[in-house]
């Protein structure tokens, strides 16, 4: 038998309401969703009480009323004396011969499905054999299994996370947590909205809330960042007619650990850098706005805005040295900066791909931690983790 | 302190999800001697509606917009001693709002709100809109009797057209009927109900048309004289559309005869914490030594502390209709914990009114929006025999 090969899944991502998009050089991609979810549950709801036999015209209930051999018989449901109840709203369905179980060994069983709504006084029962009764007492506490109705009790959220490679492309407009798409932007912040696909399947309310990258001497820069993804998903397989055509299987420039720069690492008394992890996230609060309507949008509810709370970025530098009293500094209200000047390799016969600086990413804040490392291949290596706060 | 005035001068926000509305009645209550209490209103705004809104998650300027409305009721306004020396106060204008599902719009004051600035450009805000929208209603509910202010005659009947069978509704009055799949029509002197199944109905009056239900109606079932209130005469004071509520419209039938209140056919949450006070009284001869008796005819009655969750959209609106259209002081029957309930011709029966039922009457009620088809009323149910 012939192997499936592996598909090659497109992740496009946009700005709602903007004309632009693009496919994201990833290098692997998950979504998740969930709700919070509540079983209904009312009082006696799986109690079956029997009040009187028929349509209700008459609620004197007959102990002499003998059931018949799959007979099915209207019964009105209620306590003894009525006024009749009707079946809990709780309930979703009750399954046609689901069994009823009364004291003493009797039962009865529903003729026909029920979907209850609030107006069900009525239904009809059986029995499978003849030629008994049930007294007022027993006819009070039939029990039955129904299947209950469940509620969502918070909106549908999930995650996005996705492995991939930045580019000039993607990094500014889908994964900077501190920049802007439009610098003339006010407030300052970047709030918009990121819709996209993944496959066939579309999402329309995406906030980034994370993320990270890291580089090394001789290799590639790969990062990961995760999305908070709000409302359904939809499936359209006419979403990626156009993905092996796009920009994604042209050449693809990608940050590399030899032609990228630390700068100000004497701050922390390094000599060399050996490697460099950056990590942003962001604290999101969505705001949903209650409906005046009975009427649920065909994606779910989104929320109107995402808000951005607490930014923090973290950023640890491994290096050849260590100041030793770089802990210090944060009792000298010192701060410290370095910044990660990421660039691709810029060979020159692929000029349209090579950009050269594609982004600096800065940390200014205090050392929060420091670290030697050492083993039996290498050198002694220090490393210092740096953080800052934002907005 | 006042926030800059802003040009926002018609309040059209949303709060968030968890936003609850409260109903208080105020009542005059006339005790007896005899532990015997009378409940009136104590006025055509007796019926109170308090909403508590939290927006959430504000931009500068919203935020901005918002207090300034609610500031604006506010603003220095001179005033002065008139001829009589009583002190010239100005009126706190009222102003119209659209609150969540199920409300309708009405006019409220703003005479408590909070502001809380978290971090850059996030702003809430809590706010307490109090309605002072009059407690009558244009044309009350029907308590079990026919009203001929909102109510129609009808009839129902099984046609056959070249052997093709429908369902005809003969509209037999001078009032339009609206009819949807939210809508349950009953037949008369029983317990037979009909689901409409249909997006939107219109039964012109005295007019007679097809109708599509959801089970279909058979030779047997015709009936004439059905009762039905789906009209847009029927009015509320609070919620939207009250005409997509249907309940059972007829007097309530027990075994020795009809009840002269309606029932309250929605169950309470299976957790239910009953408190038993019953009422008494104690001799005051001495300190040292107490008597204790019985304080009038019913000394057990119950109050219910009741919460009806994870409710959609529709029951919920039912059950905030029928409170409301209850006043807060209206009886009505609903159904006890059933190991509560004794038969009145059980010899066990130790309260002569009460049978499986009993009739309460609800003062305060709280609606809390959670999330879509997903609510929750609590109320107090004050036993109340007739």
């Amino acid at each position: 038998m012939k192997l499936k090969p592996y598909d090659d899944v497109p992740l496009f991502l946009s700005i709602e309401g903007s004309n632009t998009g693009e496919y994201i050089f990833a290098e692997s991609a998950s979504l998740t969703l969930s709700q919070g979810i509540k079983a209904s549950r009312q009082l006696d709801d799986n109690i079956l009480q029997i009040c009187a036999y028929g349509d209700g015209s008459n609620m004197f209930f007959d102990e002499t009323f003998t059931f018949e051999e799959g007979v099915d018989q209207l019964v009105v449901m209620g306590p003894i004396g009525g006024p009749p109840r009707p079946i809990s709203s709780s309930i979703n369905k009750i399954e046609k011969d689901s069994k009823i179980t009364f004291p003493n060994g009797k039962n009865l069983f529903f003729s026909e499905e029920v979907n209850p709504g609030g107006h069900d006084f009525l239904t009809k029962v059986y029995a499978k054999s003849g030629g008994w009764s049930l007294t007022e007492e027993e006819a009070q506490n039939g029990y039955f299994e129904p299947s209950f109705n469940y509620v969502a009790d918070s909106p549908i959220k999930g995650t996005l996370d996705v492995d991939f490679y930045v580019n000039e492309g993607n990094l500014p407009h889908f994964f900077s947590i501190t920049g802007l798409v439009n610098p003339t932007e006010f407030p300052p912040i970047n709030n918009d909205r990121v819709t996209g696909f993944l496959g066939d399947f579309a999402f329309y309310g995406a906030y980034l809330t994370q993320f990270e990258f890291s580089i090394s001497p001789n290799s590639i820069s790969q990062a990961k960042a995760s999305f908070d993804i709000y409302g359904n998903l939809t499936k359209d397989e006419s979403l990626s007619l156009n993905y092996y055509s796009s920009d994604l299987y042209q050449q693809q420039s990608i940050p590399h650990g030899e032609t990228s720069k630390l700068v100000g690492l004497s701050s922390i008394g390094f000599n060399y850098g050996l490697g460099f992890s950056y990590s942003a996230s962001i604290s999101r609060y969505p705001k949903y706005e209650v409906p005046t309507g009975d009427y649920i949008p065909e994606i779910g509810f989104l929320p109107t805005r995402a808000s951005k709370r607490q930014t923090n970025v973290s950023v640890t530098v491994e290096g050849d040295n260590l100041d030793p009293s770089v802990l210090h500094k944060v009792m000298n209200q010192e701060n410290v900066e370095v910044v990660c000047e990421l660039r691709d390799l810029s060979y020159d016969n692929y000029r349209n791909n090579s950009a050269g600086l594609l982004s600096s990413f800065h940390c200014n804040g205090a050392v929060e931690s420091e670290s030697l490392n050492v083993n039996s291949k290498g050198y002694l290596n220090g490393s210092v983790t740096i953080s800052q706060v934002l907005q | 302190m006042d926030l800059r005035n802003t040009e926002y001068n018609n309040l059209d926000m949303q709060p968030a999800f968890g936003s609850s509305a409260s109903f208080t009645s105020l009542n005059h209550s006339v005790q007896y001697g005899d532990n015997y209490s009378q409940v009136l209103p104590q006025g055509i705004n007796s019926l109170i509606m308090t909403l508590n809104l939290n927006f959430e998650e504000l931009i500068d300027t919203q935020s901005h917009d918002l207090i300034s409305f609610f500031q604006k009721q506010f603003y220095y306004e001179p005033q002065q001693y008139n001829i009589e020396g009583h002190f010239d106060n100005k009126r706190i204008p009222a102003f119209n709002y659209q609150p969540f599902y199920p409300y309708k719009v009405n006019p409220f004051n703003c005479l408590n709100y909070t502001h809380e600035k978290s971090y850059y450009d996030v702003n809430s805000i809590k706010a307490t809109l109090t309605s002072t929208a009059a407690s009558i209603l244009k044309s009350v509910e029907p308590n079990v009797h026919f009203n001929d202010n909102i109510e129609t005659r009808y009839a129902l009947s099984e046609v056959g057209y070249g052997g093709n069978f429908s369902t005809e509704f003969a509209n037999n009055s001078n009032k339009d009927v609206n009819l949807s799949d939210k809508n349950v029509l009953y037949k008369p002197d029983s317990y037979k109900s009909f689901p409409v199944h249909s997006s939107s109905l219109q039964f012109n009056n005295n007019s007679t048309n097809f109708i599509s239900l959801l089970d279909p109606l058979n030779e047997f079932e015709d009936y004439e004289n059905g009762r039905n209130s789906n009209t847009l005469y029927r009015n509320s004071i609070f919620i939207n559309k009250p005409q997509e509520c249907s309940y059972y419209p007829y007097p309530p039938l027990t075994n020795a005869g009809h009840l002269d209140v309606r029932m309250f056919d929605f169950r309470a949450d299976d957790i239910i914490s009953i408190n038993h006070s019953p009422k008494y009284q104690k001799s005051n001869l001495s300190e040292v030594y107490a008597k204790y008796n019985k304080y009038g005819f019913n000394p057990n009655l119950t109050n219910l502390n009741v919460t009806f969750s994870a409710r959609s959209n529709l029951e919920a609106k039912r059950i905030l209709l029928f409170l409301e259209s209850h006043l807060g002081y209206k009886k009505f029957g609903f159904h006890i914990q059933k190991d509560y309930g004794v038969e009145i011709s059980n010899d066990n029966n130790t309260t002569p009114h009460r049978r499986n039922m009993s009739y309460f009457y609800c003062p305060e009620w709280t609606h809390n929006f959670i999330y879509f088809n997903n609510h929750t009323i609590t109320a107090t149910f004050i036993e109340s025999p007739r």
